[in-house]
């Protein structure tokens, strides 16, 4: 349910649920930071919905994450796995 | 200068009134959790189709004499029809019946595309009253008659951005309902 959406559908993988996690934030928080309202949070975590690009840059700002950190095409791995591998360079 | 201020007034009068409808939102996105799921939505959906199709079977069964009992069916079926759509109107919250200003980018995706099929359907509808009109142009009694039907297919038109929300809105997750002071409840 992209705002736009021709040719081929990409899917839009995000770590929105994890972020919230982290920070200890509920979906209603997060709605009021990005002024939307709580089904759309819930919607987006589930896939069910795709952000705008403002939508988007209005998230990352509130986690303070570039988009791609966010966001991206490819499912995300797990956020412990990726971090242990980084330590481990 | 008196057109901006006349402007200013209008603009701080018309927050305050999206202000008090999203409060009025916030409090009725609450309401009969039990009846938020996908499967009591279509059972009111399924509800309004009867109640609709027994307003133009009402319609179509009319006769010249204005026979009162099947006048009354056909009020029946309004009934039905404006009970389960204030319900429906209730359980999907404001995406079928609130202004722009209260919708996000997704609410108003939805309301954009239930609104376009509800005009599609009902276009198609008005052009069934004016051929069921035509038909009977030379009956007696063909003006109240094609009244009704009408108005039957008019209510029911009208309702179908509602039905169709209803329809395709997935269950509500408590979660998104959970109030920010609650904190996540997976943290």
């Amino acid at each position: 349910m992209s705002p736009v959406r021709r040719g081929k559908e990409l899917p839009i993988y995000n770590r929105l649920q994890v972020l919230r996690a982290e920070r200890g934030m509920s979906r209603a928080a997060l709605a009021e930071a990005v002024e939307v309202n709580p089904q759309t949070i819930g919607a987006l975590e589930r896939g069910d919905h795709y952000p705008s690009l403002d939508l988007a840059m209005r998230l990352c700002a509130v986690f303070g994450l570039p988009v791609e950190a966010v966001f991206n095409r490819e499912p995300f791995t797990p956020l412990s796995t990726q971090v242990y591998r980084v330590g481990e360079r | 200068m008196p057109g901006t201020d006349y402007q200013s007034k209008w603009d701080s009068a018309k927050a305050a009134h999206v202000a008090r409808l999203d409060r009025w939102n916030g409090i009725t996105v609450r309401r009969f959790p039990l009846w938020r799921t996908r499967r009591r939505r279509r059972a009111l959906v399924a509800l309004h189709l009867f109640g609709a199709a027994m307003m133009i079977a009402a319609s179509l069964s009319l006769r010249p004499d204005r026979d009162w009992a099947v006048t009354g069916r056909w009020l029946g079926g309004a009934a039905i029809g404006a009970v389960t759509v204030t319900a429906l109107r209730l359980l999907t919250g404001k995406m079928a019946s609130g202004f722009g200003a209260l919708l996000d980018e997704r609410e108003r995706e939805w309301r954009n595309r239930i609104h376009y099929t509800g005009f599609q359907t009902l276009a198609a509808l008005m052009l069934v009253a004016m051929i069921y009109l035509l038909l009977i142009a030379r009956q007696p009694g063909a003006g109240y008659r094609g009244a009704m039907m009408m108005s039957a297919l008019l209510i029911f038109g009208g309702s179908v951005p509602t039905l169709v929300l209803g329809w395709q809105l997935p269950d509500d997750d408590p979660e998104d309902f959970a109030r920010s002071d609650e904190g996540d409840p997976d943290a």
